[in-house]
Order: structure tokens, then C-alpha cells, then sequence
């Protein structure tokens, strides 16, 4: 077997070191260190998969070996996912650095390299726990960009967080459960031993779990006010890349789990085309230009949004309200006509 | 009842009664505080399954505290964004009260 060790530490130490370096540089300094870390990682993560196309390859990082150590393993669809993820990132570092207004700020540099750092850490991890830390990274520096779309994506990054967390939770329920088993934290070992009614339980919270960060179709509602609210640099990322590591966890779970697995399969598989196809309905029944309780409020308030706000005995009390999808939208407000298109503006 | 046995159900209950406040409740702060509790249910069950043999399973503890460092990074993440979006909504107020106040319906 070749020595993967290189290859696979690189793919999670350089852009980790990347951040670390971009976060104490001055912000006109790091679109450069941006494009450069971006530019090594797509040729290390290139050298990982080279590597991969004979079989699947493993290392343990120093030479522990995985009880004590972390074991680092890249299969197919591993080495498939981290690929498109070298490809994707370095597109998004060109455009960021050519384009610094679509970053939200130069906060950005450091938060994308520490989300890459995360994802291909969950590509390459044999290890339950640590596919669970990595998540936890990813999703930490996905709510962070989020965040930087200003104060509209504040709300959205909020509600991204407690979504994010929750989902998290069941997943560490559910690789307490399998280790409590199993004995084992390694995936590929784990899968071999695990049965009855505790790996039914274990795989059915994470699989709540990880749907949550996936979005799955009644867990979706978080997903759709933070993606549109974040940076424009920031959204193809979220869509294209964090969303993934999930999906690709769950993806692991249900391979490695014959019988259960396929039914999970077929659930999951239901749950995404019916996302697919509602989403299309509720896009064709809002461009009917019904107000929908997801556009209510405005980024930009509205004047009359206060208004409306104030008339509410629990102001308060008031749960954060989403921005709207879109900034070509006008307000809808409460004071005038929400049928009417184009909408009046409020004054 | 076992201990472990307890445990698990304080566990469950501490993880339900957070995971409907974390739904339901509006207040940023009560919606962190409520993911604080239902995070001590999460790691209680790791604790409980970690307690299971005579000495202490080293790794599911280790889990359990990485589990807390995880939490409380998320939470202070949300700390900052609570504090933020209160801070812009109480600018907002104050903006539309000033020049609004004899403003007609």
C-alpha cells in the first residue's frame, strides 16, 4: 500500500495552518495567502486521490496506531467528494480574491480555510469521533459566514446555530451508542459488529441528526434564509460544499449498514425528491406573489415593520424572524396591500 | 432502578425538556441557555455509558468533554449573534420611534 501519510495530513494540516497564518496577517494580505493555500491544497488533495485510484488507502498520523491515534482512510466516494471540494474551494478562492465586496469582509479568509480544514477532515476520518469533531468545525465556520452577510443574516446564522447544534447532538448520542456497543470508534470496524436494537436506535438518531444539518425535507426551514442572506462568495460555498459533509456521513452509514441501510436508503431517498419537488411548488406559488410568512420581514426594514411589531402586545416574545429570500423582493409590510405587484412601497 | 438506569432518564428527561424550549421558546438567550440543558443530557448519557464498568471507559469520558468544549465554542458563537441582533433590533426601534412618532397609520 502506498504511504498515504502526506497527502492525507495535508489535505486537513494545510488549510488549518492556512487559517491560523490568515487570521494574524493584515486584511490586504490574505486574499494572497487565500489563492496560494487554496492552489496547494487542490494539489495535495489531487496527489490523496492519485493515490486512492488503486483502493482505498489508510495511514494513522505519527504512527499511533487507532485506539490511541486517529485513523485517516480515503475511499472512493471520499476521495470523489474531497476532489470536488479542492476543485469548488479553489474556484471560490479566485472569485473571493478577485472579487473582495462578495466576501463580507476580510474575516472571511481565515473562517473558509479553517470550513476547508473541517471538510476534508471529514472526507479522510475513520474515525466516528472525529467525523463528529470535524462536522462541529464545519458548521461552526458555516454559521460564521453567514453571519458576515451583515445584520439581516445575523437571524439566519442564529437559527443555522441551533439547528446546527441539535443535529450535532444526536450524532454524538447516536457514536456514543455505537462505541458503547462496539467497543470501537472506527467506522469500518464499528459497521461489522453492530446490531439489534441499539444500532437501530444509534443509526435512526443519527440519521435525524444529520438530516437536520442536510436539510431533509421537513427539516429544511433553516436553509433557505441562511443561504440566501449569507455573501455571495460564502453561498455557493454553504450549497455546494458544507451541506456535503453531512450527506457524505449519512452516506457512509447507510453503505455500511446492509439491512437497515436500505431501508434508511429508501427513506431518505423519498424525503430528498419530495424536497426537490416542493421546492419548485413553493417557488412557483411565492412568484404568485402570495405572501408567504417567510418573506415577511424585511432586511432592510420596512417603516411599517415597527409599527406592526409594536401593535403586538409581545413584542418580545416575538420568535427571530427570517430575512426574505431575495433583496429584488420590495418589503411586504403590514400597513399596505401585500397582493398587489408591483408591491407599493411604505411610507 | 439501577443507577445507570436513573441517570438515563434524568438524561432523557434534561434532553427533552431542552429540545422544546430550544423549538418553541423566542428569547435568543432562553434558546441557548435551553441548548445548554440539552446538551448536559447528551453528555449525562455518555457519562452514564462511560460509568457502566470499574474503572472509567477512558474514551467515551474523553467524548464527553470534548462534547463540552464543542458546546461551549457554539455557545459563545451565539452569545455574539444574540447580542448582536438584539443591539440592531434596539437601534432599529429607536430609529423608527424618533422620526415616526406623529406619523399617520
Amino acid at each position: 500500500m502506498i504511504d498515504a501519510t502526506l497527502p492525507l495530513g495535508g489535505a486537513v494540516l494545510l488549510p488549518v495552518l492556512a487559517a491560523a497564518v490568515a487570521a494574524c496577517l493584515p486584511h490586504r494580505a490574505r486574499p494572497w495567502l487565500g489563492v496560494l493555500a487554496s492552489l496547494t491544497t487542490l494539489v495535495v488533495v489531487v496527489l490523496a486521490v492519485v493515490s486512492n485510484l488503486t483502493g482505498s488507502v489508510q495511514t494513522e498520523l505519527g504512527g499511533w496506531t487507532p485506539p490511541l491515534g486517529i485513523g485517516l482512510r480515503l475511499t472512493g466516494p471520499g476521495a470523489l467528494l474531497i476532489l470536488m471540494t479542492a476543485l469548488v474551494g479553489t474556484a471560490i478562492s479566485l472569485y473571493a480574491a478577485a472579487l473582495p465586496a462578495g466576501t463580507g469582509g476580510p474575516a472571511f479568509w481565515p473562517l473558509w480555510l479553517g470550513c476547508w480544514a473541517g471538510l476534508n477532515a471529514v472526507y479522510v476520518s475513520d474515525d466516528l469521533f472525529n467525523i463528529y469533531v470535524a462536522l462541529e468545525v464545519v458548521t461552526l465556520a458555516a454559521i460564521a459566514l453567514v453571519a458576515l452577510g451583515g445584520p439581516p443574516a445575523w437571524s439566519a446564522a442564529f437559527r443555522y446555530l441551533m439547528i446546527g447544534v441539535v443535529g450535532a447532538m444526536l450524532f454524538l448520542l447516536a457514536v456514543g451508542l455505537i462505541f458503547a456497543q462496539t467497543g470501537t470508534l472506527e467506522l469500518h470496524a464499528a459497521t461489522d459488529s453492530l446490531g439489534g436494537t441499539t444500532a437501530a436506535l444509534a443509526v435512526s438518531l443519527a440519521a435525524t441528526g444529520l438530516a437536520l444539518k442536510v436539510a431533509l425535507m421537513p427539516l429544511h426551514g433553516w436553509l433557505i434564509p441562511a443561504h440566501s442572506a449569507a455573501p455571495a462568495a460564502v453561498s455557493p460555498l454553504l450549497s455546494a460544499l458544507v451541506v456535503k459533509a453531512s450527506l457524505y456521513v449519512l452516506w457512509e452509514l447507510v453503505l455500511l449498514l446492509p439491512q437497515a441501510g436500505a431501508l434508511l436508503a429508501w427513506v431518505l431517498g423519498a424525503l430528498g425528491y419530495s424536497r426537490c419537488s416542493a421546492g419548485r411548488s413553493w417557488r412557483c406559488a411565492r412568484a404568485g406573489s402570495s405572501p408567504s410568512s417567510r418573506t415577511r420581514r424585511s432586511r432592510r426594514p420596512a417603516t411599517g415593520s415597527s409599527r406592526c411589531r409594536s401593535s403586538s402586545p409581545t413584542t418580545r416574545a416575538r420568535p427571530p424572524p427570517a430575512p426574505p429570500p431575495r433583496r429584488r423582493w420590495p418589503a411586504p409590510c403590514c400597513s399596505c396591500s401585500a397582493t398587489a405587484w408591483p408591491r407599493p412601497r411604505c411610507s | 432502578m439501577s443507577t445507570g438506569t436513573f441517570f438515563v432518564l434524568v438524561a432523557i428527561t434534561l434532553f427533552s425538556l431542552g429540545l422544546v424550549r430550544v423549538a418553541l421558546a423566542a428569547d435568543h438567550l432562553a434558546r441557548l441557555v435551553a441548548l445548554n440543558v440539552m446538551g448536559a443530557g447528551t453528555l449525562l448519557v455518555l457519562v452514564v455509558l462511560a460509568a457502566r464498568s470499574a474503572p472509567i471507559d477512558p474514551v467515551l469520558s474523553a467524548l464527553a468533554i470534548t462534547g463540552l468544549v464543542i458546546t461551549v465554542a457554539f455557545t459563545g458563537v451565539g452569545l455574539v449573534l444574540a447580542e448582536r441582533i438584539e443591539t440592531a433590533r434596539a437601534q432599529e426601534d429607536a430609529r423608527h420611534r424618533e422620526p415616526g412618532a406623529g406619523e399617520p397609520e
